[in-house]
């Protein structure tokens, strides 16, 4: 995949995995879809059981408030599962960043993990 | 800034697809994320703004709220308007999908829903046919043309229209793949917001239709641009 931004502020944002490479009007080729799709399904497969794509624990270390129990003040129940999968997805996404920000598939999971619904870029850079 | 009624259907379709045994209502209703639950991302959710339209049409100016799933009940700051409202006008679930600044005025949402019930329309594909709408088209490119106003004030006319067809270009789920060039081709012809609207309008017209047998569409259509 080529370099699709000149722009040093662009090729920065990219770089840190904000911003996706691959503009969202491009179609992924065929077989990157299923990918995603796969990537999607795993996802939630792991939420359904309540496992996790790695340790909670590294998870927290980032919170300022300690546990994600504490960050969004919630004791149990279907959000704070989803989240806790959620949270190490990420993690394990943004570890592939930056030195790998030009393969398809790190492409590829940025894209599954920004439609995720408890991804909110808008929390992101508040923890 | 995306309105929480609409992230929160966004959020119901991802879970009812892709994970049907999770609890989708327990998620949606003890949700930080979506203000739902009690604490400081929620309280931050609520202080966040949103954009209505005065529901008085001989206003219709933009109206900052707070960002919520519970109904409002909004005042007018305009002299000379004043007007008093609920929004949104009506609880519909496929009312929730539309952009806030862009919700029809409520004897049409009436209409609307009307017209739903007597041909049991699912809620999703009646949002799906209403956002598709030329009336629409108009109204979301009117809103996000006046927000973009405000954000780029020293850009001159033909900039902010380039980043009108830009957001809608770009914007998600992905339409057609379109370039930089194409957007510089079709802007050549572009020097107002109306010559914008109706490229929109051409365009989306020349997107194969689906079959409208029944005329279902075609009174959404009418009952929106009356």
């Amino acid at each position: 995949m080529q370099d699709v931004s000149q722009d040093p502020a662009t090729k920065g944002a990219i770089e840190t995995g904000l911003v996706s490479a691959v503009p969202q009007a491009v179609e992924l080729e065929e077989e990157a879809a299923e990918i995603e799709e796969v990537m999607r399904r795993y996802f939630f497969r792991k939420a359904i059981y309540g496992e996790t794509f790695g340790l909670i624990s590294r998870v927290e270390q980032r919170f300022s408030r300690g546990t994600i129990e504490k960050n969004y003040q919630l004791r149990s129940g279907p959000f704070l599962n989803l989240a806790k999968t959620y949270w190490t997805f990420e993690m394990e996404v943004h570890d592939v960043f930056p030195d790998h920000y030009d393969l398809v598939l790190a492409q590829v999971l940025a894209r599954v993990e920004g439609q995720l619904p408890a991804s909110s870029s808008r929390l992101r850079g508040r923890r | 800034m995306i309105w929480v009624r609409q992230r929160r259907q966004q959020q119901r379709q991802l879970l009812e697809e892709y994970a049907p045994d999770i609890d989708v209502e327990a998620f949606l209703e003890n949700n930080p994320i979506l203000g739902t639950s009690k604490g400081r991302i929620s309280r931050r959710v609520f202080e966040e703004r949103i954009s209505i339209r005065c529901k008085n049409p001989d206003c219709s100016r933009l109206i900052a709220v707070p960002n919520t799933v519970k109904p409002l009940r909004v005042t007018c700051r305009y002299k000379g308007c004043r007007a008093s409202f609920r929004f949104p006008a009506r609880d519909f679930e496929w009312l929730d999908q539309v952009r806030p600044d862009a919700h029809p005025e409520p004897h049409k949402i009436d209409q609307l829903e009307s017209h739903r019930q007597s041909y049991g329309i699912p809620h999703n594909l009646f949002a799906f046919r209403v956002l598709g709408s030329p009336w629409m088209t108009r109204r979301v490119q009117e809103s996000v043309y006046k927000d973009l106003r405000k954000k780029m004030p020293q850009a001159s006319q033909k900039e902010l229209l380039k980043a009108v067809f830009k957001t809608r270009a770009f914007a998600w789920p992905p339409g057609p793949a379109v370039t930089e060039k194409e957007i510089d081709k079709a802007m050549e012809s572009i020097n107002s917001l109306e010559d914008l609207i109706d490229h929109f309008i051409k365009e989306d017209a020349q997107e194969p239709a689906s079959p409208d047998p029944f005329g279902i569409g075609a009174r959404i259509d009418e009952i929106l641009s009356a």
